[in-house]
């Protein structure tokens, strides 16, 4: 990545923090997460533009977001993103919403079980539950599990870890 | 509910008071997450809801060869998805449908438990399933409305259901 594109993601990433205008119109993931503001001035093309700059190797082969049909996966945790914004919605750009929200998801202690939040009663029958960052979590489950996750409030893992 | 006693209908309610206040979808989780397209739809399901009196079963059972229920329902077990049911308690009663009724108004392909409310509060959800035997299975797992609630409010979910099927009531995590 060229120091154009580096400086110009550095630029984004950091009006985002300072919350005046850029992407989502400075609206940050914690803000998109929890719906207490309202995206304004986000357009694709913005969001084009940032990731074609964003030229950063997927580091899975697998795309988060197989086709625009996808997207309400993503929109599940970060409402304000839209259907348009699809041929943006790249692995870098998926983790780095991630990698700024505020939830996080939990594990048991044999890691076959992803949970939304910790209860009593998955202490009582799983035993203790031990935290994983959203961003984590994406990157080992992938985003249809993560979604499922939050449907049900857990899910069962399909991993041999 | 004329096939409930007075002391029933008692029951029915002090388990309400237990599990009030009654939540918006995933509000007890505190996840502001839009409704899809399609997700509170209810008009189209209205024929395919179930809603018992008491020991009043649905018909689409677990056939016996499945082993341990319980098990397969912790583990989420494909083998046990078509026999699925969600369901909802909120003031209007207690109400289910095959978690498998399609939707084709929604992305995910399915119903989900704001199909049964419409969008609107309830005071609990979760999934059930019925065995061979008319033995209910419930468990609390519901993102919109189950999960994120206190202990006490699955008592009171539980109590409710035990006015419904008595002995044959399984609780699952």
């Amino acid at each position: 990545m060229g120091n154009t594109a580096k400086k110009k993601i550095q630029g984004i990433i950091e009006r985002r923090r300072n919350n005046v205008g850029g992407m989502y119109g400075g609206l940050s993931a914690k803000d998109s997460f929890t719906g207490n503001a309202k995206a304004k001035g986000l357009s694709p093309l913005d969001l084009q533009g940032w990731a074609k700059g964003a030229s950063l190797a997927a580091p899975f082969n697998e795309n988060y977001l197989k086709s625009r049909e996808d997207v309400w996966k993503l929109r599940a945790f970060f409402p304000s993103i839209k259907d348009e914004m699809f041929p943006a919605l790249n692995n870098h750009y998926i983790e780095f919403l991630f990698s700024e929200a505020d939830f996080k998801f939990y594990l048991d202690k044999e890691k076959q079980f992803l949970f939304i939040n910790e209860e009593d009663n998955d202490i009582a029958y799983f035993g203790k539950l031990h935290s994983i960052s959203a961003l984590e979590a994406l990157k080992r489950y992938g985003l249809a599990t993560l979604e499922k996750a939050k449907e049900r409030g857990r899910t069962k893992i399909k991993t041999n870890e | 509910m004329s096939d409930f006693s007075k002391k029933e209908l008692e029951q029915l309610k002090n388990a309400i008071r237990r599990m009030e206040p009654s939540a918006l979808p995933f509000e007890r989780i505190k996840f502001s997450r839009v409704l899809e397209e399609g997700e509170a739809d209810i008009e189209p399901f209205i024929s395919s809801f179930f809603l018992p009196s008491k020991q009043d079963y649905p018909s689409c059972r677990v056939p016996i060869s499945i082993g341990n229920l319980k098990e397969a329902i912790r583990d989420d077990d494909k083998a046990i998805a078509e026999y699925k049911y969600i369901w909802v308690i909120d003031y209007d009663g207690f109400r289910m449908i095959l978690d498998k009724t399609p939707n084709p108004n929604a992305r995910r392909g399915n119903v989900c438990h704001t199909n049964l409310t419409g969008g609107k509060s309830a005071l609990m959800g979760g999934e059930l399933w019925v065995d061979s035997n008319q033995t209910v299975y419930i468990n609390f797992l519901s993102g919109r409305y189950g999960r994120g609630s206190t202990n006490e409010q699955k008592k009171g979910a539980i109590e409710y259901f035990e006015v419904y099927y008595g002995s044959s009531l399984e609780i699952c995590y």
